[in-house]
């Protein structure tokens, strides 16, 4: 049976994946946007 | 990611959880919102290259987003909680698996730009790589899969927005499709690849919010402990039809993500040495969106709601944490997940249809602005043909997209050798493919669904071995890039100004 550690270290890790996501995301869009090179 | 464990389109009548004045006002703003973006990034897509490859400059940030979005459909986010309703922990893992097939794509994303620079399709990759042996069932693979997701794409659209807010199925179906047409139609890749962009953190965000939303009100712990007394199989680390679903969904992934043209059309899309970053980002921030979705579907019985509907569990829990926000919001996510893979779907079977069979048919060279043209009717003509078999929504017509789990897993081996080796030859791709295809059938009928890809690919794999070994070729890979020299390039108008550049 999977434990109670790995179901939180899932849940907590996908959330902070997909924030981390997020601000990944913007950040190259900032850098790109700073360089000209969106497209 | 497109497979489903259950019929997806098995929607059982459940009580909306928006009203239908808020769906239609949230429909009508994203729809302007999108067609606006279309017009705005429309400016740009005056050449067919701009077009059809957004210029061949698209940098990091929009590459990764495109990536992200596209792998998010809707069914991946109201899916996902069923399938971790359905086989538990695994579930969730198994649907996280599809984003291995984007990790694997990253490398082959640059090679694909290198011996092909000024390549449009997968097809017609194939067909230089094997002649018209390959090309042609790849060719068939290829239109069967775009069609039939673009058609279950369209029918999600009409479903999920009657279950979300009770406006009508004829309705919602419509309005998501000539939405995606019209702004489709207006930038053609840039308002793909940019739209991605906006809907990718949309969702991510929407994602993040509904998860800690539960977290406030439930205790891992307590998910835990409720799923052990009520449902220990969901928690099993020994589940055999979650482990071979994991393996499945894997496979499928693989096969969704080579053989696509959406994907191959984005690798040639994006700057030089972009793409395999891009690709292998987007892999790492799809990953746990199964996983955070599946969260929904676990917690469900801890947080008491009840599942007499299963396929709409992920929007119940999320209106009963967050109430009318929360439904706006699930509305949000899903209609960007929508629409973010019809638009993908649109544009890439348009370059099919343009470079694969109008081109190819047309005598002599094909003038750039009427490359264009063609590209602009075909995505009407899609549009209308996913229009015209959505609306009388029946439902075992999207069963049909799962028969493509078996027919793209026996393209995975006539892909990744005819990329990189020299001994691939024809006889051995053409005959993987469609044995593999029919193999996979097979086991599909036979069996079940979830060993249809892994036969598929598993024979697919044997024969083209097989085939490789017993009539070998050698490709000459700098034949490729001489062949695109040879291609004369599409007659440019006087008029016509090239696309790209830095905005």
């Amino acid at each position: 049976m999977f434990t109670v550690w790995f179901l939180q270290s899932l849940v907590f890790g996908g959330i902070v994946l997909c924030s981390v996501g997020v601000i990944v995301l913007l950040t190259l869009f900032y850098f790109d946007s700073k360089d000209k090179r969106i497209w | 990611m497109t497979l489903t464990v259950v019929n997806f389109f098995n929607l059982l009548a459940v009580g909306p959880v928006l009203d239908q004045t808020a769906g239609y006002v949230m429909l009508a703003l994203f729809s302007l919102v999108w067609i606006g973006l279309g017009l705005w990034w429309g400016r740009r897509a005056k050449s067919y290259d701009g077009f059809a490859v957004a210029g061949r400059n698209v940098g990091l940030a929009l590459g990764t987003a495109t990536a992200v979005a596209t792998w998010i459909t809707s069914n991946t986010t109201m899916m996902a909680p069923l399938f971790a309703l359905q086989l538990g922990v695994w579930g969730s893992l198994a649907y996280a698996t599809a984003s291995f097939g984007l990790f694997a794509f990253a490398p082959m994303s640059g090679r694909i730009r290198r011996i092909m620079p000024k390549g449009y399709t997968a097809v017609e990759f194939i067909g230089r790589r094997y002649g018209l042996a390959g090309s042609v069932p790849f060719l068939v693979i290829s239109l069967f899969y775009a069609l039939t997701w673009l058609i279950s794409m369209s029918m999600a659209g009409g479903k999920l927005l009657l279950v979300l807010s009770g406006i009508p199925y004829e309705v919602g179906m419509s309005v998501v499709l000539l939405v995606c047409v019209l702004y489709t139609l207006c930038g053609g890749m840039y308002a793909v690849i940019g739209t991605d962009f906006i809907q990718s953190v949309i969702i991510l965000v929407g994602l993040v919010v509904v998860a800690v939303a539960i977290l406030l009100h439930v205790e891992i712990a307590d998910v835990h402990q409720q799923l052990s007394q009520r449902r220990p199989m969901l928690l099993s680390v020994a589940f055999p039809a979650a482990l071979m679903a994991l393996f499945n969904n894997m496979l499928f992934g693989f096969g969704e993500i080579f053989h696509s043209n959406v994907w191959w059309s984005r690798a040639l899309a994006m700057r030089e040495g972009v793409g395999a970053k891009a690709y292998f980002l987007g892999g790492l921030l799809w990953l746990p969106v199964p996983i955070v979705a599946g969260f929904l579907g676990l917690a469900a019985p801890a947080l008491g709601i009840g599942i007499s509907e299963p396929d709409t569990v992920g929007p119940l829990v999320a209106a009963n944490l967050l109430g009318y926000a929360g439904a706006m919001l699930v509305f949000v996510v899903v209609f960007c997940s929508l629409a973010s893979s019809i638009d993908s779907l649109l544009a890439a079977t348009s370059d099919l249809i343009v470079n694969d069979i109008l081109e190819r048919a047309a005598p002599g060279a094909v003038a750039d602005a009427t490359k264009r043209r063609w590209a602009s009717f075909s995505i009407i003509g899609l549009g209308l043909v996913a229009w015209c078999v959505a609306l009388p929504n029946i439902g075992t017509l999207a069963t049909v997209l799962f028969f493509a789990g078996p027919m793209v897993g026996s393209c995975i081996w006539p892909i990744v050798g005819g990329l990189y080796f020299r001994r691939p030859s024809p006889v051995a791709a053409c005959t993987a493919m469609v044995m593999g295809s029919g193999a996979g059938l097979i086991a599909y009928f036979a069996i079940d669904w979830f060993v249809g890809s892994l036969v598929g690919a598993a024979t697919s794999g044997i024969v083209f071995a097989l085939g490789v070994w017993l009539a070998p070729s050698n490709f000459d890979f700098q034949s490729l890039l001489d062949k695109e020299q040879d291609i004369p390039p599409a007659l440019p108008l006087p008029s016509s100004s090239p696309a790209g550049g830095a905005s």
